[in-house]
């Protein structure tokens, strides 16, 4: 097999995979739709031009979230330019979105709080929020994203007390 | 990658039971993806090349042909060097093929740490090879224009207030830019602080 068919067959096998996950990682990211389609679109590509350089040295799911996740990044720094305007876990914990969590508590209404949140947040955070949402384990957290497992271990204690209170869908207090 | 069938978070059943659509792109697509960013690198290039063409020719005739001293002749002429000077690090530094080849596979920190030290950079070296080289003419056209070539019919105190009225909102410009960048790159080494301090947790 050569390497335009290799990157090909890896680029479908990460698409078959995790082509949800981006979705929701472009919903979670671009609240405009036309931005959203196009940050999929450059996520897409940035993972198919990617995957030709494809060396094994992590498994293909680190791969292709780090891609992505880099990726939405870069479009959403663009289209802020500076890391202003971006909201820590911290200053989240100390507010309200202003919503009546029991008014509020039908499924879409939730997704579009949680989104609305999560487009909030700057990158560390945000990064790591959507990978817990997407039911990867810590260690794995701490593998894409380069912070400690200690560091996301923290991060993902105050994630699910901060969703506990905001949603009131159980978890932690 | 992922259990969507037993998250232990409610919220994570949520989130990872919302309906997608799930786009198809075929290898034309992601070809045309791929040189997508080439072209606007290209366009935005092209509007820099198109305002280099047109001050090079007057710069230039300016300094051959126009009937002023040498000072403002030479100032055209340096006019000529600054704008080729600034045209050739727009070429250098924005052509496509210096652009990375995909998508970044780093952890996201080292990623966004690089990202943020690469804008930080940029910023910190525009006024240098983006300002400054055009500097030299612009002081030596109105050193010209007070010493050698005053304009014919106006007296010499309106003269001089006209040249320093203009060599005074030429260097608020170049001092707002220069500030503006600064205020930028120390934003972003803050960013970067921030980020270093995240990976010693």
């Amino acid at each position: 097999m050569d390497r335009a068919e290799d990157q090909q067959t890896r680029y479908r096998d990460a698409v078959a995979r995790y082509g949800p996950a981006i979705e929701r990682l472009a919903r979670a990211c671009e609240a405009d739709a036309d931005e959203r389609r196009d940050l999929v679109q450059d996520i897409h590509v940035a993972l198919w031009r990617s995957l030709a350089a494809f060396d094994g040295r992590c498994a293909l799911g680190t791969w292709t979230w780090r891609v992505a996740h880099n990726a939405a990044a870069s479009h959403v720094g663009r289209r802020r330019r500076t890391p202003r305007g971006s909201a820590t876990l911290e200053a989240l914990e100390n507010t309200s979105d202003g919503a009546d969590p029991e008014a509020a508590a039908g499924e879409r209404q939730v997704l579009e709080r949680l989104n609305a949140m999560i487009q909030a947040l700057g990158p560390p955070d945000r990064q790591v929020m959507l990978l817990y949402l997407e039911d990867l384990p810590a260690a794995e957290i701490a593998e894409i994203t380069g912070l400690s497992a200690g560091a996301v271990s923290v991060k993902i204690h105050r994630l699910k007390a901060l969703l506990a209170r905001r949603f009131h869908l159980g978890g932690p207090a | 990658m992922t259990d969507p069938s037993s998250p232990d978070d409610p919220m994570k059943a949520a989130w990872l039971s919302q309906p997608v659509e799930q786009i198809q792109m075929t290898t034309a697509d992601l070809t045309a993806g791929a040189t997508g960013f080439e072209r606007k690198v290209r366009r935005r290039n092209l509007v820099e090349y198109c305002a280099g063409a047109i001050l090079m020719p007057l710069f230039g005739a300016g300094a051959l042909l126009g009937h002023f001293g040498w000072m403002m002749r030479a100032g055209m002429g340096l006019g000529v060097l600054g704008v080729a000077f600034v045209l050739w690090q727009l070429h250098r530094r924005g052509s496509p093929g210096r652009t990375p080849a995909g998508g970044s596979a780093e952890s996201l920190l080292v990623f966004q740490r690089a990202e943020l030290a690469r804008q930080r950079d940029a910023l910190r070296s525009v006024p240098l090879w983006y300002l400054l080289p055009v500097v030299p003419s612009f002081v030596l056209i109105l050193l010209g224009r007070w010493i050698q070539d005053p304009i014919r019919g106006r007296s010499a105190n309106e003269d001089h207030a006209a040249i320093l009225a203009t060599a005074v909102i030429g260097l608020l410009l170049f001092t707002i830019v220069w500030l503006l960048n600064a205020l930028g790159a120390s934003r972003l080494d803050r960013a970067i602080d921030r980020i270093d301090a995240l990976r010693r947790e």
